[in-house]
């Protein structure tokens, strides 16, 4: 089904065309507020989000795709509800955050510890082993709030980078900051498993 | 000449396409002559082409608990 044709099925109140839209976007609207609040909550909030989703989706004005619009209710309620219990979460940007990569460099800038030679084929097999995805969900898990958020939306839900920005209210050069620290955090962790087989 | 850090602070920029031709150029040389380099792009790019699988669409009991969700806050407001 289309965008727009789902768009009107739910506008009409077709039960089966809501449930397609929340198989397809809960977890893009749980990655974006993975960053806001705990699991628990997160659920929470994206089942309040798709109750507002009822209401709002007769003014979806298709500006955005439904996926970022549906991102942005879903990160305005967990905002509100980081309103309300006062909790401020500031920018990871600074250097105790700095990438896990930095160490293995000399301070001419030419490898230390160079990368783990990967065995062939080890990515393509690389999330069938129960293993290393849990060692990975462990490692995103234990990112920063920001970093997770846009490793999340960027590299698992695969969104654009200005919907991205505009969904979580980042400039882009603070998103490329945040990115390229989880990518180099989930990097050092794979490679690290690749070697010793622990996560 | 880029050294080996800043070809591994620019590797994602490179797999995503973001770079002007001069930078792409500039590290196209260096990938050419430094294995180590070569690898961690190799490696890098294929990470990234993994990690999207990790989660796709919502299962049969995530969907069950927010249409149950909706259902629930729709009988108490009737």
């Amino acid at each position: 089904m289309s965008q727009a044709a789902l768009v009107d099925a739910m506008r009409a109140g077709d039960e089966a065309a809501f449930s397609q839209a929340v198989r397809c976007y809960t977890p893009s609207m749980l990655a974006a507020v993975w960053g806001l609040c705990d699991p628990a909550t997160a659920e929470d909030v994206v089942q309040e989000s798709w109750l507002r989703v009822i209401e709002a989706i007769h003014g979806f004005e298709a500006r955005a795709t439904l996926k970022t619009w549906l991102c942005s209710i879903a990160v305005n309620e967990a905002r509100q509800r980081l309103r309300k219990s006062r909790r401020e979460i500031p920018m990871d940007l600074d250097s105790a955050s700095a990438s896990p990569m930095e160490e293995r460099f000399t301070s001419g800038g030419a490898w230390l510890v160079p990368p783990t030679a990967w065995a062939e084929h080890a990515v393509e097999s690389l999330l069938e082993r129960d293993s290393l995805q849990q060692c990975l969900e462990k490692h995103i898990a234990a990112l920063s709030e920001d970093q997770r958020s846009v490793l999340a939306l960027r590299d698992i839900q695969q969104m654009p980078v200005e919907d991205i920005c505009n969904i979580l209210q980042l400039s882009h050069s603070n998103l490329r900051v945040l990115l390229h620290r989880a990518r180099h955090r989930i990097f050092a962790m794979v490679d690290h498993f690749m070697e010793t087989g622990e996560c | 000449m880029l050294t080996c850090r800043e070809v591994v602070n620019s590797a994602d920029h490179l797999i995503e396409r973001e770079l002007s031709r001069r930078q792409q150029l500039a590290m196209k040389v260096h990938l050419l002559m430094c294995r180590h380099c070569r690898r961690y792009v190799r490696q890098l790019r294929a990470l990234l082409q993994a990690i999207p699988f990790m989660h796709s669409k919502a299962s049969d009991s995530e969907v069950r608990d927010v249409m149950e969700h909706i259902q629930s806050h729709q009988s108490e407001s009737r």
